[in-house]
């Protein structure tokens, strides 16, 4: 391996851009086979590092997100032999066929995010309160139901429901972005 | 996709992403990602969201004021073209709360929880490992408890004082009842009888206002009347039996009585013998370390918080040949007692308190380190150290709160319009199982393997890469706290000061190593 070399500024600013402008489609990637933040956070922290140290391997002008996904994937396999207590129900071949479908939605990042936000301020208010409250806040689903005065089963619920309208309206936003781009495609209403 | 398949996936991915996945779930969506590729695509869009949200979440959580300068290293790679987006969230995202209030987090809303039904307090741990470690003052509710080794004391909320001996498995059944499974333990019921009782596998011990003592195991047990009476329920039946005598029972075998034994059982004044002792032994091997440190050429400050004498408000730095410019002055915090008895820390209880300290220099590495006690986590920032100086590479060290948990973080200024990098070391600080307990928090920076660690007690916490080549300087800085400004009035920021003790602070001028910090910990903590 290739190490970096400490003195060269130059690189030193190269790598901190090309992982801040990769972050958040590198952590996509990994969520996708660990599904859990928390995980994901320590396998990207992780990541992070094994990249920092192997940055020497990357060629300048290549695809940094692809390089980076090639060794996340070897990280998250060693996070998940370290998993003994979780039943990791998805094998291994499975991940990484869904991890490849989310690198490939990856693609179309910029324009994502920009829809999501647009399809967030849409949302109903107590919508919005669940998200925030399971992703900003982190609360379990079973302090929400109490909090809310609900059964658990209903946070569930209404969980799977605002994501299911996230989906669809993010899906919707971008079947008309490409209705009006790509003359001649109908929108999906 | 047909919509039957599309609302089969977003199930299946909402059982995934709350860890709900049945086996028989898990196998449909092994079928799916396999072979059916519109709907793999439709998970994968789902788990993509998944992460969106969280990352949207993160940011718009931000602290906008005070952090935000510039981007967390390891949380905002969108930050320059995300401020529309962050502010149609902050304007979705109310309160959960029906008030319209601000939402609290877990960790604001709720101070330290009481156990649903307070049982017995633990009183004092010597030399202890527990299997679910907890500390002396903690509230324990019913259920099992398990000492590897040492000795502990627990108050009953009837009365009664419970010294036990590990290891030792024993479960609080409620606020009079006991289960001893293994182990020994000496229970001594203040005044009149209270009905206190203590249950083991072969026998049941009720005080009439007494001291016993029990053993018990897998080859059988003992129980020892060492003063007054109790009332025993056995194979042989319900009887009394007075002080000095004891029953043991062999395993399988019939009860037979012997001579009460009370040396074999560790009692008040035993324990606190041997806590003297173990305090003594600790606080020697503590001093052996520190003093190992102290004459370490890069030790660049060790304030070790202990009184001064009559109205002395300096804290002074111990390391040798120091200047006195580089002591520190205590504003309004006030003494309390440390690690150990007899040790000293100060509290920051006051959003007024705060020790100011010099310490000029720049360096490549450094090392902060400091035993601290949060007592309560309502504010969202507690500084550890703040330096005032606006230099580049200035130092920032704080708590502060993400979600449920807190960070422990370091943010280093970078010169330009006074951006600043952050360097987060997550859930540093558990609500609840971290308060009110002594807690090392070590960080260190390194230019020269462009690193920066963070450490909770002998445990890595985080790594992260340092993307520029600026030393670092502490100049004017406060411990502890934060200086007031303007633009915090009414904010979340407002008070900012540690909310809980510091026993011990160390500023060394290299990155110390794993072993090292394992070494602080291992030798520091009470």
């Amino acid at each position: 391996m290739n190490s970096p070399d400490l003195s060269n500024q130059h690189r030193v600013e190269e790598f901190s851009a090309l992982l801040q402008s990769s972050r958040r489609r590198l952590y996509a990637y990994i969520y996708s086979m660990v599904h859990n933040h928390a995980s994901a956070d320590d396998v990207i922290q992780e990541v992070s590092m094994v990249l920092w140290r192997k940055f020497g391997d990357f060629t300048p002008g290549t695809d940094f997100v692809a390089w980076a996904a090639s060794v996340a994937r070897f990280v998250v396999l060693g996070w998940r032999r370290r998993q003994q207590k979780l039943p990791l129900l998805l094998e291994e071949s499975d991940l990484q066929l869904l991890a490849g479908s989310v690198l490939q939605i990856n693609g179309e990042e910029e324009f994502r995010a920009e829809a999501l936000r647009g399809c967030i301020q849409k949302l109903p208010q107590h919508y919005g309160d669940l998200l925030r409250a399971r992703y900003a806040d982190e609360l379990a689903v079973s302090e929400i139901a109490q909090r809310t005065r609900r059964s658990a089963r209903a946070i569930y619920k209404m969980l799977d429901r605002v994501h299911t309208l996230l989906l669809d309206c993010v899906e919707l936003q971008r079947a008309r972005f490409h209705s009006h781009t790509q003359p001649g495609t109908p929108a999906h209403e | 996709m047909n919509k039957k398949l599309q609302a089969e996936v977003d199930q299946l991915a909402g059982a995934l992403r709350e860890n709900r996945l049945e086996p028989e779930q898990a196998e449909r969506l092994r079928h799916i990602i396999r072979h059916l590729p519109e709907g793999r695509r439709r998970l994968a869009e789902s788990l993509h969201l998944s992460a969106a949200l969280r990352e949207e979440a993160l940011l718009a959580q931000r602290p906008l004021d005070f952090l935000s300068r510039r981007a967390f290293w390891s949380r905002a790679p969108f930050w320059a073209g995300l401020a529309a987006g962050l502010a149609l969230l902050c304007g979705a995202w109310f309160a959960l709360s029906q008030t319209g209030r601000p939402q609290r987090t877990l960790a604001q809303a709720s101070p330290p929880r009481l156990p649903e039904q307070p049982i017995a307090v633990l009183v004092r741990s010597v030399n202890t490992r527990w299997r679910s470690p907890i500390s002396p003052g903690v509230t324990l509710g019913a259920g099992p408890l398990e000492l590897l080794t040492g000795h502990a004391q627990l108050d009953f909320a009837c009365g009664a004082t419970l010294i036990v001996s590990g290891p030792a498995r024993f479960e609080l059944l409620d606020f009079e009842r006991v289960r001893l499974n293994e182990g020994r333990v000496r229970v001594r019921v203040s005044g009149a009888q209270t009905g206190f009782r203590l249950l083991t596998q072969s026998f049941e011990v009720r005080d009439l206002g007494t001291e016993f003592a029990v053993e018990a195991g897998a080859g059988g047990g003992q129980m020892h009347v060492l003063d007054g009476a109790v009332e025993i329920s056995d194979q042989l039946g319900l009887r009394q039996v007075a002080a000095g005598a004891a029953i043991n029972y062999p395993k399988g075998g019939v009860p037979e009585q012997i001579p009460a034994r009370s040396e074999s059982f560790v009692g008040p004044v035993e324990l606190s013998r041997i806590a003297s002792d173990h305090e003594r032994d600790r606080r020697s091997t503590w001093e052996a370390v520190a003093a190992r440190l102290q004459a370490d050429p890069a030790l660049i400050a060790h304030y070790d918080f202990n009184r001064p004498s009559g109205w002395d408000r300096t804290l002074p730095n111990r390391v040798p040949g120091a200047p006195d410019s580089t002591a520190g002055a205590v504003v309004g915090c006030r003494w309390v007692e440390g690690r150990w008895p007899g040790d000293g820390a100060l509290a920051f209880d006051n959003p007024g308190h705060r020790i100011r300290i010099e310490l000029p220099g720049a360096f490549r590495q450094l090392t902060l380190a400091t035993w601290v006690r949060v007592d309560e986590s309502q504010n969202f920032c507690k500084c550890l150290l703040y330096s005032v100086t606006e230099l580049t590479g200035q130092v920032l060290w704080f708590l502060y709160q993400q979600g449920a948990s807190d960070s422990l973080a370091l943010a280093e200024t970078t010169g330009a319009s006074s951006q600043r990098i952050h360097y987060m070391g997550h859930k540093a600080l558990a609500p609840h199982k971290d308060l009110r307990r002594w807690t090392l928090f070590v960080t260190t920076y390194n230019l020269d393997t462009r690193e920066v660690r963070h450490f909770k007690d002998a445990g890595l916490l985080a790594t992260h890469p340092i993307p520029n080549d600026n030393p670092l300087s502490i100049g004017r800085a406060e411990i502890g706290n934060a200086p007031y400004e303007n633009w915090i009035k009414n904010t979340k920021w407002e008070n900012r000061n540690l909310t809980g003790a510091m026993s011990e602070f160390f500023v060394v001028g290299r990155a110390l190593g794993e072993k090292e910090v394992a070494e602080l910990w291992e030798a520091g903590h009470p």
